[in-house]
């Protein structure tokens, strides 16, 4: 049976009569291709009185074939070039860990595109320009055994992709058994320096009425500076008394966060606020300020400078001959006679009066008679010596109108 | 002495027997396009085929095979086709052979003494206790293996 097995065997390599030995000794190393393993034995034996004869010796011989093995390794698993910048590079050593000299292909993947640019490899002093080139040359360059050869990727990285991330992996393909590869990655992020401006800073001198009900709304712009994109708190304040922030880019509150604004671009963000029943002239600021979520220490402030307003009447009658241009002034008037009020309404604030009445309560000494306007807009009306005067529109800054009520002395 | 004469003899009058025949069997090539190379990782069968070409018995037949260099001996691979054989092993280049070879070590700096570990076997010994009648033959067998290399974690290679 096992002699039958023995003539099956496969790889019967040559068998020869030796009388040496070899010592085996510890193994460390692979085996290098084409060595070959000499196995010798001996058999000694006596016969059947004892006598000794000469050991015998066979022998048969092995060769050891070709294994291909690469070790691909990234010399760093991360770096952080500036964004923009030129020739960078990454360094990935080749290992041939096989049992015998390889040549090898080179591949790339780069999982995010658009963030850096391979421009060139370097294997050696010589930089080629393309994987064809690169490949090209290394189909004719064999690596030994044990020997290495170092893959430097020369890359380029976009403008504002500060912060961003690709995984740049090569790949060592055997030529001699294209079975066997490996790879290694380095991820690749540029450096995020944060950069905001919000804007504007100021001295607008926005006048706003007291609320009353009603909100206001501020827009800043806010400008992603930093070199890449970038998220951002954004947070409403006042240092004053007089504004109440009602929400900030549509998010209820004092604050909200906008993110991934890209490096370069600008968003809109509406601030809404309200002003409380404070006295004219008060003064408050709404600020905005955008902090980045990237870098929290790097922020900046925009400013909005609010005053508040306030219409604010004044009223003269003054009383006039029957003619409307003699005034009675200290003189006196007799019954039957025909008094001319002027009542006149004047805007002495620093907002735009709107359904300004005037109203007057003729004496009883007095009979109304009628009621004259200035100009178009006011609408005169009486109940007996009550006298009322409404003026559509608005009544301006500093502006004045007046009617006339004639009246007659009983 | 004389069976080697024998053996030169015979040589010259082929087909003649030889006494002892060496063989190799690569156990891990038979589903590999290249069956003939052996790589690192590939598992060799010797087998040692002696026969006796005396016209009578022989006896106190030993074979011995130092494991080849740049192989290691497989645990508990060796054996032979008869049951009267012992098997025994060297871990010191052939110099002494027991069933269980030892090795010294210097453990917190005393010297101990502790068993061989399979790899550090530097020679096998196979002893026929009994005899081996004229033309009969006996067969011996150990594995050894070609080691392959440790790559990194991260290499890929195809199954």
């Amino acid at each position: 049976m096992l002699q039958r097995l023995i003539t099956r065997l496969g790889i019967t390599l040559g068998v020869a009569v030796l009388l040496a030995a070899t010592a085996a000794v510890p193994v460390n190393a692979q085996t290098p291709e084409g060595t070959v393993i000499h196995n010798v034995a001996t058999v000694s034996f006596t016969d059947a009185n004892s006598n000794a004869y000469a050991t015998v010796s066979a022998s048969v011989d092995v060769t050891v074939g070709f294994v291909a093995g690469l070790d691909v390794i990234a010399s760093a698993a991360t770096v952080g070039p500036a964004s923009p910048s030129a020739n960078d590079t990454l360094f990935f050593p080749v290992n041939n860990i096989g049992n015998g000299i390889d040549s090898v292909t080179i591949s790339q993947v780069i999982s995010v595109a658009g963030i850096i640019t391979v421009t060139g490899y370097r294997v050696g002093a010589t930089t080629y320009a393309s994987l064809a080139a690169l490949n090209t040359a290394l189909a004719g360059s064999g690596i030994a055994q044990g020997a290495s050869i170092t893959v430097k990727v020369v890359y380029s990285v976009t403008a504002g992709t500060g912060g961003l991330s690709t995984v740049y992996t090569l790949t060592a393909t055997s030529r001699r058994n294209s079975s066997v590869s490996d790879n290694d990655a380095t991820t690749v992020t540029p450096n995020l320096t944060a950069a905001v401006a919000v804007t504007p800073d100021g001295g607008q001198n926005v006048q706003r009425l007291p609320s009353n009900g009603t909100n206001y709304t501020f827009t800043f712009t806010v400008t992603n500076n930093a070199t890449g994109p970038d998220g951002f708190d954004l947070l409403a304040s006042h240092p004053g008394t007089a504004i109440t922030i009602v929400s900030v880019n549509g998010t209820a509150g004092d604050s909200a966060r906008i993110l991934a604004l890209a490096s370069g671009a600008s968003q809109s963000i509406a601030v809404v606020y309200s002003i409380g029943n404070v006295a004219a002239g008060t003064v408050d600021t709404l600020v905005l300020k955008a902090r980045s979520l990237a870098s929290p220490a790097t922020s900046d402030n925009g400013f909005a400078d609010m005053s508040v307003v306030r219409p604010s009447l004044t009223i003269v009658k003054v009383a006039f001959r029957d003619d409307k241009t003699t005034p009675v002034g200290a003189g006196t008037v007799v019954p039957g006679e025909f008094i001319q009020y002027r009542i006149t309404v004047t805007n002495a604030g620093s907002a735009v009066a709107t359904t300004v009445q005037v109203t007057d309560a003729l004496p009883p000494e007095l009979t109304f008679s009628s009621t004259t306007a200035d100009a178009a807009g006011w609408t005169l009306s009486n109940v007996g010596n009550n006298v009322t005067g409404d003026l559509s529109g608005n009544l301006a800054i500093a502006a004045s109108r007046f009617f006339w009520v004639r009246a007659s002395v009983n | 002495m004389l069976l080697v004469t024998c053996v030169a003899a015979l040589r010259a009058q082929a087909p003649a027997q030889r006494p002892l025949v060496v063989t190799a069997e690569n156990l891990m090539a038979k589903d590999r396009a290249n069956s003939e190379a052996v790589v690192p990782g590939d598992v060799l069968r010797y087998r040692l085929h002696f026969t006796n070409t005396n016209s009578g018995d022989v006896r106190g037949v030993v074979f011995t095979n130092p494991v080849p260099t740049g192989l290691r001996y497989v645990d508990g691979s060796a054996g032979a086709d008869r049951e009267d054989v012992l098997v025994e092993y060297s871990a010191d280049g052939g110099k002494t052979y027991s069933t269980r070879p030892m090795v010294s070590e210097v453990v917190a700096g005393k010297r101990v003494q502790k068993p061989a570990s399979p790899q550090q076997y530097t020679h096998v010994r196979w002893t026929v206790r009994g005899s081996i009648a004229s033309g009969a033959s006996v067969t011996a067998e150990f594995r050894a293996e070609l080691p392959a290399a440790h790559p990194d974690s991260s290499s890929h290679r195809a199954p």
